[in-house]
């Protein structure tokens, strides 16, 4: 001690405010040390004894978002205040030492103190995870739902920094350090609240407004402490304050809310918006309420996913950056989406599956997918299963299934998909209907004669099996995928449409033309429909078949001009809507088919994405990629969904 | 000449609309002790304060040494000893403690003196501060403010609440101390007998305002109160330089000046009065008188 007191002030000083801090620190770490024993004792004879490991898996969530935000708060209040009090300020300030160097040595040996009780606390934790095999999550339980372990990391400390900052801040002006933590504790949730407002008034992307929110918090906290340094440095903490130092505050209060305020401001000019956002995939939930888009700005590519309500309600900002290729979930409550967002939504080398309800809370991760995938060119596609309890992701030759979507870090299963040749690439088709297994077909592109196949890869164990296969004609094209799952699946190769059945592996063909598109199969398997190109190239028509699948019985219902891209059954299966194309340049209006043969010709160049009740069809327009409208069918009408 | 060792010049501090201090001037030569006498809230802490830049002035200069006050703050406050009114140490240090603490902030520092200090002053090293009385953590902050040899020793009315044994062997310790070096003293007190005893000059402030300020020894020659006896009534006004206070008693009037003269008896017989006697001053009349005639 003699030493330390003869190498000079500085070390005297902080000689003097570790001796202040210690009680705080060793009654920190004496709590950290006493938890995990008091919460194993209190509940082991409780119906639900926590256990070894579920006492490890709470204590990082009460260490971070309980422990340390106290004493971080302790340790600020305490730098200034209890010496205003106590009245030995005056003495320390007589001394020869500057009073910014009083205010730096205060400042660092309290967070020190603090930074020890988050150091020892955590230390505890990992001994308890270790204690406990090492079976407990490594996230915080506490953290938001939604919010990844780093983000609840992140969250925390730059929330504790906030409340240091202020309790700091407050210590210069309040003699008793209850009264700063308690000032400190109300400013802070004044901040963050005035932040969060700012920030949702904003209406920017939530994920990356609040990684930026997160700054935001952090720039708070230092600006909070340097005003505390100004106080303390040119105010008089030991009666009153002079008008000059008053003015110099407000100030720095300007600047300080000016640089704060930039942040959000900054975001908002260059956000995404409508008018400069190109769509690059879009996909209408089973329930036809909602459309899900990936967005991007062509300038600054990071892409985005946002939803269009079908009924016109508006737009809204589902995700941050870098997020893309959504699947819907069939009851239209969650939305799961390949991401490869990282810090401050800027472009990460590592990619996850997450899944969002489709009010935009509860962003969560469900699994990592393998490092080297293909998805800088954003490729991939995400599928639930038909009881929404699973979802499946495909990106390159890597299939991975989170099983259990209930809970974060659930069982998953990971398959690699080996291909014949390298020329053939996979593509996931959906689920079955029993959801037991994962559809994926394979093949190369259309002119390559590499053939085809239907492979069903085992959701639980992961094993593939070939349910068909063609050696030499490629795949042409499928049907839109029913909300319940695949019974039957129509495979079109070059020159056959293929009825296979998912639960057998049986495979029909049922016609062998040159052209078929758009084939679709009703949800209970019974129907099919279908469109089969005739006549010339310059005068080609469309039949447009219903086939009755327990019969075998097909027939046209219509033969109508051009090419038919897409039919879009009615939910009851009354009606058709077929969008069609003419093969020489120029679109054709579509078309409302009945079952009973009937035409009637809706407005030009709208195709179709699907069904919005009963008596309305989402659409788009083919020579405008990001356009989406509503077409009341019953009158022909549509109006402007996307962009308003 | 020798630098004034503290140059207070037109200083002026204000809280909010309350003017604790206006117009301050007052310089305190080198090696001289000085007194600032005042009742309580009269701004001499408030003076001390800015002078060790614990607070800093609405306006004027305030300079230690030839140092400004606030621009070298730390600089002056190395060449200054300080003992306030009531010292507040951090009550979880020992003695020991706290004067190895101090020692740290000053290059000067005595060892062998504060050991010297501490043992004449019988004060226990391993004791707590928070154990001692008022009185013994008086004589640690004594041993701090002697030991690091400062060239100016400020005091900020240090002997209140001691009792009075203490009281003298403190302020004669301490300025014993420091005049053997040639350093200076400015110090306050409201105790007038103290001040009387061991001051070469004297400045009073009251309501924050200089009344008067002189060496003792002009200070009691200058101010003296006449009593003149009138045969019928006292006169409306008096002929009478520098009148400080005037009272009224039928046929006779007292009348306090601040610049005597001897020829103001004669000119007050001039005027009528039958008889002119001149009273002499304590420090603590003049004092009062002062301050009443302040207030009148």
């Amino acid at each position: 001690m003699s030493a330390i007191l003869a190498s000079g002030p500085t070390l005297a000083l902080a000689w003097k405010e570790w001796r202040e801090q210690r009680p705080s620190v060793l009654a920190g770490l004496s709590l950290a040390i006493l938890l995990p024993v008091i919460l194993l004792t209190s509940t082991a004879s409780s119906a639900r004894p926590l256990g070894a490991s579920g006492v490890a898996e709470l204590l990082p969530g009460i260490y971070l978002l309980f422990l340390w935000p106290i004493f971080a708060t302790a340790a600020g209040a305490a730098t200034i205040s209890n010496e205003i009090s106590d009245g030995t300020l005056a003495f320390l300030l007589s001394r020869p030492i500057s009073r910014r160097r009083v205010w730096l040595v205060k400042v660092v040996i309290a967070f020190c103190s603090a930074l020890m009780v988050l150091a020892g606390s955590m230390t505890v934790a990992w001994c308890a995870r270790l204690i406990a095999g090492g079976a407990a999550a490594t996230g915080a339980p506490f953290i938001p739902d939604g919010l990844s372990s780093w983000e609840g990391w992140t969250l925390a400390l730059t929330s504790s920094l906030l409340l240091f900052a202020a309790a700091v801040f407050c210590s210069a002006i309040f003699a008793r350090a209850m009264t700063a933590a308690a000032a400190a504790l109300a400013a802070t949730m004044l901040i963050i609240a005035g932040l969060y407002t700012l920030w949702a008034s904003l209406d920017l992307q939530p994920g990356l407004a609040m990684f930026w929110a997160f700054l935001d918090v952090g720039l708070v906290a230092l600006l909070t402490l340097l005003a505390s340094l100004c106080l303390f440095s040119w105010g008089e903490m030991l009666r009153g304050r002079g008008m000059r130092r008053l003015l110099m505050m407000s100030a720095l209060a300007v600047a300080g809310t000016s640089s704060v305020v930039a942040i959000p401001v900054v975001q908002w000019y260059s956000r995404l918006t409508p008018a400069n956002a190109s769509v690059l995939d879009r996909i209408l939930s089973p329930t036809g309420d909602v459309v899900a888009m990936t967005v991007t700005n062509l300038d600054r590519p990071s892409p985005q996913i946002w939803l269009v309500p079908s009924d016109g309600s508006g737009l809204e900002r589902l995700t941050g950056a870098g997020a893309y290729n959504p699947g819907v979930s069939a009851d239209g409550r969650n939305i799961a989406y390949l991401s490869s967002g990282g810090l401050f939504g800027w472009s990460s080398s590592k990619l996850d599956l997450r899944i969002v309800r489709a009010n935009g809370t509860g962003d969560r991760r469900l699994a990592a997918l393998p490092a080297g995938g293909t998805h800088d060119s954003w490729s991939g596609r995400v599928s639930f299963s038909p009881d929404g309890r699973r979802v499946a992701a495909l990106v390159g030759t890597k299939l991975v299934i989170a099983r259990d979507i209930s809970g974060g870090g659930g069982p998953e299963t990971r398959v690699d998909l080996v291909a014949r040749t390298p020329h053939l690439r996979f593509f996931m088709i959906g689920w079955t209907q029993t959801g037991s297994d994962v559809l994926i077909a394979s093949s190369a592109p259309w002119d390559n004669k590499l053939g085809a196949s239907l492979i069903a890869v085992g959701a639980d164990s992961g094993a593939q099996r070939v349910l068909y296969e063609s050696p030499d004609q490629p795949l042409f094209s499928l049907g839109a995928s029913p909300s319940s799952g695949w019974k039957v699946v129509p495979f079109v190769l070059h020159g056959d449409l293929t009825l296979v059945d998912t639960a057998t592996g049986q495979a029909q063909v049922i016609s062998k033309r040159t052209s078929y598109f758009s084939p679709v199969v009703s949800d209970d398997a019974a129907r099919l429909v279908y469109a089969v190109y005739t006549g010339a190239r310059e005068s080609t028509e469309s039949e447009i078949h219903l086939r009755d699948m327990a019969t075998g019985s097909d027939r046209v219902l219509a033969t109508v001009p051009g090419a038919a891209q897409r039919i879009c059954p009615s939910p009851s299966w009354d009606r058709l809507f077929v969008s069609r194309q003419r093969l020489a340049p120029g679109d054709l209006p579509p078309l409302m088919v009945g079952l009973d043969g009937r035409i009637q010709e809706l407005v030009s160049g709208n195709s179709c994405l699907g069904w919005h009740g009963r008596d309305h069809v989402v659409v788009t327009r083919g020579h405008d990629s990001g356009w989406l409208g509503l077409t009341d069918v019953t009158t022909g009408e549509t109006r402007t969904l996307f962009p308003q | 000449m020798e630098p004034a060792a503290i140059s207070i010049e037109h200083f002026t501090k204000r809280y909010g609309s309350r003017e604790a201090v206006h117009d301050l001037s007052v310089s305190v030569p080198s090696g001289s002790i000085f007194g600032l006498l005042g009742q309580n809230g009269a701004g001499k802490s408030t003076t001390i304060r800015a002078l060790l830049n614990l607070l800093q002035p609405t306006s004027g200069r305030l300079s230690v040494l030839g140092m400004d006050c606030v621009a070298d703050s730390v600089s002056v406050r190395r060449r200054v000893g300080f003992l306030p009114e009531e010292p507040a140490y951090y009550p979880w240090m020992t003695v020991d403690e706290i004067v190895s603490f101090n020692a740290s902030f000053y290059a000067t520092w005595d060892s062998g003196l504060a050991a010297s200090l501490l043992k004449r002053l019988e004060l226990p090293l391993k004791r707590k501060l928070r154990e001692l009385s008022r009185g013994m953590q008086a004589k640690v902050g004594l041993a701090m403010a002697l030991s690091s040899r400062p060239e100016v020793l400020i005091l900020d009315d240090p002997t209140s609440g001691l009792d009075p044994v203490v009281r003298r062997e403190f302020l004669e310790a301490m300025i014993a101390n420091v005049q053997a070096e040639g350093g200076t003293v400015f110090f306050s007190t409201h105790l007038l007998h103290e001040m009387e005893r061991v001051a070469d000059e004297v400045a009073i402030l009251h309501e924050g305002r200089l009344r008067a300020r002189a060496s003792l020894e002009r200070l009691k020659h200058d101010t003296r109160k006449l009593r003149a006896v009138y045969p019928e009534r006292v006169p409306d006004s008096f002929p009478v330089p520098a009148l400080v206070r005037v009272e009224r008693n039928h046929h006779e009037a007292l009348l306090t000046v601040s610049a005597y003269e001897p020829s103001i008896p004669a000119a007050l017989r001039e005027q009528g009065a039958e008889t002119v006697e001149v009273i002499d001053l304590s420090l603590e009349e003049i004092f009062v008188e002062t301050v009443k005639g302040a207030a009148s």
